[in-house]
């Protein structure tokens, strides 16, 4: 008897001590994350730290995104905190940039939604990445009015129904319609279109889009279809899509990857019509994936971070981030640098950290972007300016480059 | 383009990739019982390795390029072929017999490998160049010349392989350990040292299988689970340890898929062959062509 | 069982139910819910195992739980009450279905069907009824049904795992156990194995099932991604890691990993390479589960399922 008692003892010991020594790592682990981000040297010591957060996938076929943005945010955190940081009242603020992996699925994304605003108590989001993490993030950044800057393209999220959540990228909503004029500007002739996409969240968001606009440019839908994500042979589907004859095929919100051996599928079986990802958003790793079947393909919302059309902070960014993580920069990675300076615009502007003042802020205020000085906009479209007008960009590859052929300033 | 035709060349060249990779799962599952759930990691590993020698380092550039493959070929299987024996050797040789707790120690190994390939080569996917270029035209339908040498590389594949098996002194060693371990051992079989070999085998013909349809297809550090999925599915309607099974379920998925995608859609062709195995299990567990074991 | 022991497993629990209604923080709070419904989930893994069975489609049941009761509660109004015990009720039909045709094979092959069958729930959530299911991106917008949610996720968690503690403990136990020993000798006096292996299934669905409610209704969303056999494996890993010969171990895997995964999430992507080197370290030096290596060394004298059959198997 007595040794089961004090058996017992250590069991509750044990089941004491570890939620305790928990919190406490927790703690721990919550400052040695200062260390590394965002607070660049130059800042003043008694200066007191916004902490933003970012949830997006850091493992997974999607790592890039989450990866970069982290990254990215940090940059221009570096950026801001270097110039003196914010000052609000008097007091100076940095910024302290929190990213967590969501795992691009709702149990991830509602734990680091958790984690973000119930444990880090982070001010602001300036990146999210996976429409369910977002939605995820969204039931709890909403109701505590924290401003929220996302990536995610689906109108369903945004709107007079999500007042705090504002997009800092383009959609296919804002690059379809231009993408299309100009392809069919080009090639003169043209009669009918495939459209394929993963049955994935942003493939079906970018479907509903670009079906919308392909039937009201008079174009005839051949095909419409959707492929599993992971698949990995997709001569079948090709073949499928081959038989119907399309003058255009259109691979929408398909990722590099799956994009590259559809191409490479066409090719091999003969086909070399017009070729167009919508909502493709990096011409470079198209490349990387595709090798030789990516030429002519048209992209929609890749800007070229590189190149002659890029901006000088954009050539800056996309070298350092080679060099410093070997990644690619590409839209989304870039959003959280334009979330990060729509958000100081609005600081400075309103002078306070309150999330109504700062709306009202962010609904005239210049945001001095990476591409350029510009502001928020699409009342019409979503209710409120929610959405940061940038240049559309049409880029096509060219002798294994990613080009830009077109561009679009939509400041209204 | 004949497209009944190309139907048939799809399947038949999807089928080819598919059953080399599903040979070294059909043996370590099916004779060995162990369940490699990181499988799929050791086919990337192969692929990567490619990657590295041919279009990373350009180690054997100034080389005639069929020279230059064979090359990456061996010495991708030697390194895969060491790693696992020491994987083996240190991690799975503790749970022979416990199907169970080798299933986890897999996920890990599985978890560990992925985040490896994704630090050192981003989950961007990358291209390799193919050795053999352009496109041949047969009866009316397109295949590139690549999948053509996929196609034959894989029958020989698995004439080799069940000349092993068959043949060998080691092949009947396994497949005596796999009929009843305890025999085998009275008959001095060393029971260790054939399942590490087994194992060794096993993964490298995963490898094989990503040097060979990598310069295809592409390669990133999550492609080895789709080839997974896909490979359990036929070694299960094939019969697991049955390498005439394997052969048949390889090219009966990929005239499935070819035909499903084409008459129906996607996801249907998905549910369809998941479907297939849950009624293969029930009707006839031992697959198409297995023996009934035990 | 001690007068003595029977007390402190009550401290125990009123401790547990303490926090449940205690814990201020959401972060905590959520955090706490989640061992609760893993724990659930892990605990009766381990129910199916007594007959010797791996159950990949285990997450299936319990997203079919979760899926039922946000569908019912978004879609139809229904009170959550009815909702909660309706999920049970679902996913504990699907399991009869599922388990009177699936039991037919054993061992590896079942295993193996449990993951198509897992595979193609995951294709249900995904392509069917999108209106009601939401499709991919899944269900959002699933409302908290009361004040006091988490003190009731406690309470219904501690009444489910003092369920299954006697479940196993009894005559039903005893049968699982005996079969999952010998299928053939159990056979022999009568038992039918087909029978008793779909009751454990149809028992541990059943309680899945509402765990399954009660995710949705503090997780505020759920998708198909959640519910694949990646889920059933890991939960598997709680048992194995936990220790699979004692009915405590899922619970001590459940604590244990998810805390380690919580500390793990500042890593970003390391945070997978961490955890798989984790299960791998803890299969290797801890085979038995951490329950078992702790019984071995003498730390705690738990009961345990492997030796009480030899127990019985003396007499």
């Amino acid at each position: 008897m007595k040794k089961d008692r004090k058996s017992f003892k250590k069991i509750l010991c044990i089941t004491a001590l570890v939620p305790l020594l928990f919190l406490s790592a927790c703690s721990g682990n919550g400052s040695s994350s200062s260390s590394n981000s965002g607070s660049g040297n130059a800042t003043d010591e008694k200066a007191e730290v916004i902490k933003v957060g970012i949830t997006a996938p850091m493992s997974g076929a999607a790592a890039n995104w989450g990866i970069t943005q982290e990254w990215v945010a940090k940059q221009a955190a570096n950026e801001i905190n270097e110039k003196g940081g914010v000052t609000v009242d008097g007091k100076k603020y940095i910024f302290e940039v929190v990213a967590y992996d969501n795992k691009y699925n709702s149990t991830g994304g509602a734990q680091v939604a958790q984690t973000l605003i119930n444990k880090d108590k982070v001010k602001f989001i300036v990146g999210s990445v996976g429409s369910a993490p977002t939605q995820a993030l969204q039931t709890l950044s909403e109701k505590a009015k924290i401003l929220h800057f996302t990536s995610a393209w689906s109108p369903a999220i945004k709107g007079n129904d999500f007042p705090y959540t504002y997009t800092t990228l383009n959609t296919p909503n804002e690059v379809i319609d231009p993408l299309v004029t100009y392809i069919l500007e080009q090639n003169k002739g043209l009669k009918s279109v495939a459209v394929i996409n993963p049955n994935d969240a942003s493939g079906l968001d970018t479907a509903k889009v670009a079906l919308k606009v392909w039937k009201e440019k008079g174009l005839n839908i051949v095909v419409e279809d959707y492929y599993e994500r992971g698949t990995t042979e997709f001569s079948q589907i090709v073949t499928k899509i081959l038989a119907e004859k399309p003058d255009i095929i259109d691979l929408g919100g398909s990722p590099p990857g799956d994009a590259g051996l559809i191409l490479k599928s066409l090719e091999e079986q003969g086909w070399d019509g017009v070729k167009l990802i919508g909502a493709g958003t990096s011409g470079d790793q198209l490349v990387e994936a595709a090798g030789e079947a990516a030429e002519g393909v048209y992209l929609g919302l890749a800007p070229d971070f590189t190149g002659d059309t890029a901006t000088e902070r954009q050539k800056d960014l996309a070298k350092r981030a080679k060099e410093e993580i070997n990644e690619t920069l590409n839209s989304i990675s870039m959003q959280p640098y334009e979330a990060m300076m729509a958000l100081k615009a609005a600081i400075d502007e309103s002078g306070t950290l309150d999330s109504d003042k700062l709306k009202e802020a962010l609904a005239k205020v210049e945001v001095d972007s990476s591409f350029g000085v510009t502001k928020f906009g699409g009342e019409d479209l979503y209710g409120f300016p929610q959405q940061l007008l940038l240049p559309v960009t049409v880029t096509q590859i060219i002798d294994g480059a990613s080009v830009e052929v077109n561009r679009i300033s939509t400041n209204q | 383009m004949d497209t009944f035709v190309q139907l048939i060349v799809n399947a038949l060249q999807s089928g080819a990739i598919y059953v080399i990779f599903s040979l070294g799962l059909t043996l370590l599952f099916g004779v060995m019982k162990i369940v490699n759930f990181a499988h799929g990691e050791f086919y990337t590993a192969g692929a990567f390795l490619t990657y590295l020698f041919i279009d990373k380092w350009g180690l054997f550039s100034s080389i005639n390029i069929y020279v230059a493959y064979f090359l990456a070929f061996v010495f991708a299987i030697l390194i895969v072929g060491i790693v696992g024996y020491l994987v083996e050797m240190t991690i799975f040789s503790r749970f022979h017999g416990d199907m169970v707790s080798g299933l986890i120690v897999a996920i890990g190994l599985s978890m560990v490998m992925q985040t490896i390939y994704l630090l050192m080569f981003t989950a961007n996917p990358k291209n390799i160049t193919s050795i053999f270029k352009g496109t041949s035209h047969l009866f009316g339908g397109s295949i590139s010349n690549e999948r053509i040498a996929i196609f034959i590389l894989a029958l020989l594949f698995t004439v080799g392989m069940t000349l092993i098996i068959k043949k060998t002194k080691f092949g009947k060693a396994m497949r005596a350990i796999s009929q009843d371990k305890e025999a085998a051992e009275l008959q001095g079989i060393d029971y260790k040292s054939i399942t590490r070999w087994g194992f060794v085998v096993g993964i490298v013909l995963a490898a094989s299988a990503g040097v060979l349809v990598s310069p295809a297809s592409v390669v990133d550090p999550y492609i080895g689970e789709a080839y997974l999925m896909k490979a359990f599915i036929i070694i299960i309607l094939g019969g697991m340890g049955s390498i005439p099974g394997c052969i048949l379920a390889g090219f009966l998925l990929g005239i499935i898929e070819s035909f499903g995608i084409f008459y129906f859609d996607i996801a249907f062709a998905t549910a369809l062959s998941f479907i297939l195995v849950m009624l293969m299990l029930l009707i006839r567990p031992q697959g198409l062509m297995g023996h009934v074991s035990r | 069982m001690s007068q003595g022991n029977n007390i402190r497993w009550l401290i125990v629990s009123v401790i547990v139910i303490a926090f449940g209604f205690m814990l201020n923080d959401p972060y905590l709070a959520h955090l706490f819910a989640l061992l609760c419904v893993y724990s659930i989930l892990a605990v009766s893994f381990r129910f199916i195992m007594l007959c010797g069975e791996i159950n990949l489609a285990h997450a299936s049941f319990f997203g079919i739980g979760a899926y039922t009761s946000a569908a019912l509660t978004i879609h139809f109004n229904v009170p959550f009450i009815v909702a909660f015990f309706v999920s049970g009720i679902i996913a504990a039909i699907v399991s009869i279905l599922f388990g009177a045709i699936a039991f037919r094979v054993k061992g590896h092959f079942f295993l193996l069907l449990s993951f198509a069958f897992a595979e193609v729930i995951r294709l249900f959530f995904q392509n069917a009824w999108t209106d009601v299911l939401g499709g991919v991106t899944g269900i959002a917008g699933i409302t908290s049904p009361m004040g006091e949610f988490y003190g009731f996720i406690a309470i219904v968690t501690l009444l489910i795992l003092y369920t299954m503690y006697f479940l196993e403990k009894s005559k039903l136990g005893k049968i699982l156990i005996a079969i999952r020993n010998s299928e053939d000798l159990s056979r022999s006096i009568g038992i039918s194995s087909m029978k008793y292996k779909v009751l454990s299934l149809v028992v541990a669905s059943l309680l899945v099932g509402m765990s399954g409610s009660m995710f949705a209704h503090f997780n505020f969303v759920i998708s198909p991604e959640d519910f694949t056999f990646h889920l059933s494996i890991i939960i598997l890993s709680f048992v194995i890691i936990g220790g699979r010969d004692h009915f405590i171990g899922p619970v001590i895997g459940v604590v244990l990993l998810v805390l380690v995964a919580e500390y793990l999430r500042g890593f970003g992507s390391y945070e997978i390479l961490a955890y798989g080197l984790a299960i791998i370290l803890a299969m290797l030096f801890m085979p038995k589960g951490i329950a078992g290596t702790l019984q071995s060394l003498r730390l705690i004298k738990l009961k345990s399922s492997k030796s009480k059959s030899r127990e019985e198997a003396k007499v």
